[in-house]
């Protein structure tokens, strides 16, 4: 009995202890948490419509397009191997958004809402602590579109609200396409930056300046081609006849103009706004990301505008601001939109979901690892052109289209113009090819 | 024998080349009554004839002088153009002609499936405009042979446009859809007059020279070429022909109307021609016709020459009582084009005169859109935003901006204070489209409440 008594007394003592030491760890991990979560840094994610990564300076290009994102890529680190998983808007920042490809976010054609059972950068930031903010004006990428998940507050309205009023109700049917608007939103977001005192917080800002119409303010306007005379007025871009019958080299020369007139003006607002948070101190406690939504074609396919897979139209402006960083890189592996969401959560400890088919930047950024993924997955459903499925490796990308599979040889033959089919498919092609057939075969012909 | 032919053959063409020299010789004193009798009676071929021999001895006359020279290739260049605009609506006809024989035949090889082409009328015009402006200095000419010139001058556009009006019309037969016939008809013509030298009708084939013609020429001046002028001398020739009164103010006021969609510069064109031939003591008529034009102009998206056509109603009559709208318009048009810089440096001016108070607060609003469009200017967006909001509190422009403000007191974690402004949007201005996001916000905030 005594004996029992001792080791009764002894048991109690050490559940005693046991949960006084575990109480202690809860606190203490309670505490370490609030104060990892106090000096968590901010995310702002600016993206660009339309902005074709060829087109910048800092890519090679023969005209000075993008100054101040060549500045920023240069003191921080830069993809210049980045690829959108679709070309347009709402696939396109759908998986920035989401981690998913289109057909898992659902954002794939203009009557198709995002999903909204899946989970969202903005919504898991949300749930970790983060204010949320979104501002942008493309109709596109509206709160009825479901692009507002997750955000606090989503100022999809203030620019299309401001320029409509202005117009006294003397001109109610607007087109936004036809209306700058960058100055717009960088007034909204630094206003809101400027009165915010929620810490930490996530904002999202998208410029739709570059989206057509081309219709650049002077200077832009005529910065690039001025000697132009004819008829090419930067309107109607996307319709017919010009979307799909390519006008004479002099014209296309001056569309091309003055695109790059819109992809310089919307880099100097886009250095306004650098500047801006640079006066604000947010390179020290936010981690910035400068990235294209999607490309733009010059009727190198037959079309303008941008719809299908090719390069011009996938290939995008990508870098990243670290907190501090003192430490500019050039990484060239091969990145997706998809690693945008990954990437973030991992830089603020938070855990990756499950749902995410992208993955972290971190260890390529860090210089742990060489190379994340060997392809990137594309798919297109917009309905402007056939729906179309790529996967793209360095060297060969595979397509599905039409119930057909082709290639296309990276290396020999970079602007797409040979397609190869599976019956002239070279054994290391086979073998590429049959490491992916699932993604590009898999629904869609079952479809 | 093959010699003495070809002695003969020799002899009878240095003999036709004597007549010929002797003939010219003998043009000392050419017939110009002949030529002139040819032409009263309509006998143009005849006419042309004559007149070619003329118009050589007087080449033979001016060898060398840059007049002439100038003359001639002007003339080459007339039937150069003409010979073009035949060729294409030749073209064309033969064309349709083929086309439909293939759908009689139902060969799908000679169906024409292509639109027809046939360059618009107006562009063989305006590229043509610099050769035939070119002026032409005949001044060491005797009076007779000026005359001379002038007439045959127009007897050969009359020829050129006559065939031009055939193969129109030919094409017109073989494709009832082209109606363009008239156009490509006064492309000559037009080419050789401007607003000294008025259009001579003259030039024209004799059967359209008649009322209803020269109405359908007026149209084509105005509607196709956009040249309205032209379009009134032709209107005004054809109302002479019916003995009808004819107004110039009139015929440019309803020709302005006909032109305001498609062609919004032609339509100004014609409202200003309208306001010249107003008196000058009609002030109230004119300025109501400018404001006429700064609406065209704002209606067509020309927002730089409406605000240029506003600023010039205002600084033309500082005292008329029109004049304030003539200020909002400006600084609206402005706004409209994004001229942020001009409407800053001089909005100031109209907010603070007296004799636009009753815009005031628009143009106040104006400089509000105006500041946020630019960088560093917090403070004073910010003191224009009370001012707005103590001034014109129950102004429905003011929405927009108790949104704004709304929004910063969301940014500083003011719930309340944000809740406040969005309650006072969706009372005070529930139509707008402020009021609509102020909805979504709150229910938004009223959620978030809920949860916690």
């Amino acid at each position: 009995m005594k004996k029992q008594s001792i080791i009764w007394i002894i048991s109690c003592i050490i559940l005693v202890l046991s949960e006084s030491c575990s109480a202690n760890k809860l606190n203490r991990q309670k505490e370490r948490s609030i104060i990892a979560y106090s000096g968590q840094p901010n995310i702002i994610l600016i993206t660009i419509s339309s902005l074709r990564a060829d087109h910048l300076s800092c890519a090679g290009y023969n005209r000075q397009t993008t100054p101040n994102f060549d500045r920023f890529a240069k003191g921080n680190i830069l993809f210049t191997n980045a690829f959108a998983t679709s070309s347009w808007q709402m696939p396109a920042v759908g998986s920035i958004f989401t981690s998913l490809y289109p057909t898992d976010h659902g954002a794939t054609h203009i009557d198709n809402k995002f999903n909204s059972k899946i989970k969202t950068l903005a919504g898991t930031l949300k749930r970790n602590g983060f204010y949320t903010a979104g501002f942008t004006c493309d109709p596109r990428l509206s709160s009825i579109n479901g692009f507002d998940k997750g955000f606090e507050y989503y100022d999809d309205y203030s620019v299309q609200m401001i320029i409509s009023s202005i117009s006294f109700d003397r001109d109610e049917n607007f087109d936004i396409n036809k209306k700058r608007t960058n100055d717009l939103i960088n007034n909204a977001a630094e206003r809101w930056l400027q009165n915010n005192i929620h810490k930490p917080f996530f904002l999202f800002l998208n410029y739709y300046d570059n989206h057509w119409d081309y219709l650049p303010p002077a200077p832009y306007n005529t910065l690039f081609n001025p000697d132009y005379v004819g008829d090419i007025k930067g309107t109607e871009i996307a319709r017919e006849p010009l979307y799909s019958n390519k006008p004479s080299d002099k014209d296309v020369e001056q569309i091309i103009a003055l695109y790059d007139g819109q992809v310089k003006q919307t880099d100097y607002d886009l250095g306004e706004f650098l500047g801006f948070l640079k006066g604000q101190g947010r390179f020290k406690d936010s981690v910035i990301i400068v990235m294209g939504d999607h490309g733009e074609q010059f009727y190198e396919h037959g079309h303008t505008s941008h719809h299908g897979i090719f390069d011009e139209l996938i290939s995008i402006p990508f870098a990243i601001s670290l907190p501090d960083s003192n430490e500019p890189k050039v990484i060239s592996s091969l990145v997706s939109s998809v690693d945008i969401m990954p990437t973030i959560l991992n830089y603020v400890n938070i855990a990756i979901p499950s749902q995410c088919k992208g993955q972290s930047l971190k260890p390529l950024i860090e210089g742990k690892t060489s190379n994340i993924r060997d392809f990137v997955f594309v798919e297109y459903t917009g309905g402007a052109v056939e729906d179309c499925y790529a996967v793209r490796f360095e060297k060969y990308k595979f397509i599905y289209e039409k119930d057909d599979i082709f290639a296309y040889d990276l290396k020999s033959d970079p602007c797409e113009q040979k397609k190869i089919f599976k019956d002239d498919f070279t054994t290391e092609m086979i073998e590429m090819y049959e490491k992916v057939k699932h993604l590009l075969v898999k629904e869609h012909l079952a479809n | 024998m093959l010699t003495t032919i070809k002695y003969i053959l020799t002899f009878t063409v240095l003999v036709l080349i004597r007549v010929d020299i002797a003939y010219c010789a003998n043009m000392g004193d050419p017939n110009f009554t002949e030529f002139y009798q040819a032409l009263e009676i309509g006998a143009d071929e005849q006419a042309v004839k004559m007149g070619q021999k003329i118009f050589n001895w007087i080449e033979e006359k001016y060898q060398g002088n840059t007049g002439f020279g100038a003359l001639k290739s002007k003339m080459n260049a007339a039937d150069f153009l003409a010979n073009q605009m035949i060729n294409q609506l030749r073209k064309a006809t033969g064309k349709q002609v083929f086309a439909v024989a293939g759908e009689m035949f139902k060969d799908d090889k000679i169906i024409n499936k292509n639109a027809l082409s046939v360059a618009p009328a107006k562009s063989f015009y305006e590229t043509s405009q610099q050769i035939f402006s070119r002026p032409v200095n005949v001044s060491q000419f005797s009076d007779e042979e000026k005359i001379f010139i002038a007439k045959f001058y127009d007897l050969k556009l009359r020829i050129l446009t006559s065939a031009i009006a055939k193969a129109g019309q030919a094409l017109a037969i073989s494709e009832p859809s082209f109606k363009e016939t008239y156009d490509y008809v006064l492309v000559l013509p037009l080419l050789h007059a401007s607003e000294t030298n008025p259009i001579n009708i003259n030039i024209l084939p004799l059967w359209m020279r008649q009322s209803n013609q020269l109405h359908i020429f007026s149209d084509s001046c105005l509607l196709h070429f956009g040249l309205a002028y032209h379009a009134q001398a032709f209107a005004k020739a054809a109302d002479e022909l019916d003995d009808k009164v004819f107004s110039e103010k009139i015929f440019y006021l309803s020709a302005s109307k006909r032109c305001i969609k498609q062609l919004p510069s032609v339509a100004v064109d014609c409202l200003k021609r309208a306001i010249n031939s107003i008196d000058e003591q009609n002030i109230d008529e004119r300025i109501n016709l400018q404001f006429d034009i700064v609406q065209i102009w704002l209606d067509s998206d020309n927002f730089a020459l409406g605000a240029g056509e506003a600023k010039s109603i205002a600084d033309s009559f500082p005292d008329h009582q029109k004049r304030r709208e003539a200020v909002w318009l400006h600084f609206y048009a402005l706004s409209r084009s994004n001229n942020i810089q001009a409407i800053l440096a001089n909005i100031d001016t109209a907010i603070n005169d007296p004799r636009c108070a009753e815009y005031r607060s628009k143009l106040m609003y104006i400089k509000w859109y105006a500041l946020r469009r630019q960088k560093d200017n917090t403070a004073q967006v910010a003191a224009l935003e009370h001012k707005l909001i103590t001034d014109y509190g129950d102004d429905m422009i003011i929405a927009p901006i108790l949104l704004s403000r709304a929004t910063d007191l969301l940014a500083r974690q003011d719930y309340a204070g944000a809740c406040l402004l969005l309650d006072q949007i969706r009372e005070k201005f529930p139509t707008t489209k402020a009021a609509e996001q102020a909805n979504k916000i709150a229910a938004k905030l009223k959620a978030i409440q809920g949860s916690k």
